[in-house]
């Protein structure tokens, strides 16, 4: 008798498991938007350096400030168009002092996951830019993703 | 809603449960009866001579758990059945085909997942009790498994709010395939003369999917969800030749 209660006992083991793993909360979330980083360096130390006391960094055909008077930053981070292939930013040290870069780019809307959405995949193309405060930009990774990684490391001249 | 809706699964699953045990322990009563009668029970031994044949039986075996999935609130449904060869008692080279499906939405993104493909599974169960005479088996295995499918995904238009446009997003016969093994623990008891049932905890872990640049397959079917390994169970009804 102790057998069988012991042998179906066993067989009833699994109801637990699926108990357990039916009552797992999800966590929801909205689409995740992918950013192109650019790490600031100095010229003169080739090392990553905190720059500006006011940059405000805007981009064409929006009306959105991406940046706005940021300072002591090292890197900026900033979103793609969806639906373009290619973006100009503006990045203003002062009301006079500004330089601007285009990127142009392949992109593609990317399933993560379930709870994380769609998230915009890129590859860069080309990167131009103007050298008012900008010594050269050189590409580290032209494939941008949800995660945030140094995509393009922006040289300055900078004075020790 | 969307608590209230995983708490009455809870209750339903809990109540699902229970009257499972008041069955089983029923079950078990009414042979207690039995035995009250001084009827012995039976007891099946098998031929200690039989026992070193090589060939010692088939099992054809369905499993529960995959069609059940749905109906406790699990993203998929999948049926398959089990092919078993008794070698020695110790040894049993297992095939499993089956037929796995998954039609999702996700309730917070909104977003679809749908797929349907054939699997299959190959590998090898051992014994641990192969010296006992009762019908009952303790194993440890593993398995390899495969599948190719297509499956479509679709989400609401993704909104961009800096430059205010807004992207369609529908891929449908996304191409896929994957491989995968898995390591098995489970029982196998007898319930019935030929019938017996039994259950497996598998740990699987992928080995390759094909991926695509709209998106990672979300289920596999014979595998589950993508999340490169994960744990899984199977409860199977057996029967035995």
């Amino acid at each position: 008798m102790m057998h069988l209660q012991k042998k179906y006992g066993y067989l009833l083991l699994p109801l637990l498991f699926l108990l357990l793993t039916s009552c797992e909360e999800e966590n929801g979330s909205s689409n995740v938007r992918s950013l192109v980083r650019f790490n600031f360096i100095s010229s003169t130390i080739k090392e990553q350096v905190s720059l500006f006391d006011s940059l405000t960094v805007t981009a064409e055909e929006t009306q959105d400030t991406l940046i706005y008077k940021a300072s002591s930053i090292n890197h900026i981070s900033l979103p793609l168009p969806y639906e373009e292939q290619q973006v100009t930013y503006m990045l203003s040290y002062s009301a006079q002092v500004r330089d601007t870069v285009w990127l142009t780019y392949t992109n593609a809307a990317h399933f993560i996951s379930m709870q994380q959405g769609i998230s915009m995949y890129y590859t860069i193309k080309t990167v131009e830019h103007t050298k008012h405060l900008i010594d050269s930009i050189v590409t580290q990774n032209p494939a941008i993703n949800e995660t945030e990684k140094e995509n393009f490391q922006m040289y300055f001249t900078t004075t020790e | 809603m969307k608590q209230r809706k995983k708490i009455s699964k809870c209750i339903s699953l809990l109540l699902s449960s229970l009257l499972f045990f008041s069955l089983s322990l029923s079950a078990q009563e009414k042979k207690k009866i039995r035995f009250k009668r001084d009827i012995k029970p039976e007891k099946v031994v098998v031929d200690s001579v039989a026992r070193t044949e090589l060939y010692q039986g088939l099992f054809v075996g369905i499993d529960l758990y995959g069609l059940g999935n749905k109906i406790f609130g699990g993203d998929y449904i999948s049926s398959e059945v089990t092919i078993e060869v008794n070698l020695k008692n110790r040894f049993f080279p297992i095939l499993e085909i089956g037929y796995g499906s998954s039609n999702f939405t996700d309730e917070t993104t909104q977003i679809s997942y749908q797929t349907k493909a054939p699997f299959a599974r190959i590998g090898l169960n051992y014994n641990f009790q192969y010296k006992k005479k009762n019908l009952s088996y303790l194993y440890l295995g593993f398995r390899y498994g495969f599948t190719s499918f297509s499956y479509d995904l679709s989400s609401p238009d993704i909104e961009d709010e800096i430059w205010n446009t807004e992207t369609t997003y529908a891929h449908t016969g996304l191409q896929s395939n994957a491989h995968w093994i898995a390591f098995v623990a489970g029982i196998k008891v007898q319930v019935y003369n030929q019938f017996f049932m039994g259950w497996a905890l598998r740990y699987k872990s992928l080995l390759r999917v094909k991926d695509n640049i709209q998106g990672s397959p979300y289920y596999i079917p014979g595998f589950g969800t993508n999340n490169g390994s994960t744990l899984g169970i199977s409860y199977q009804l057996i029967y035995q030749f």
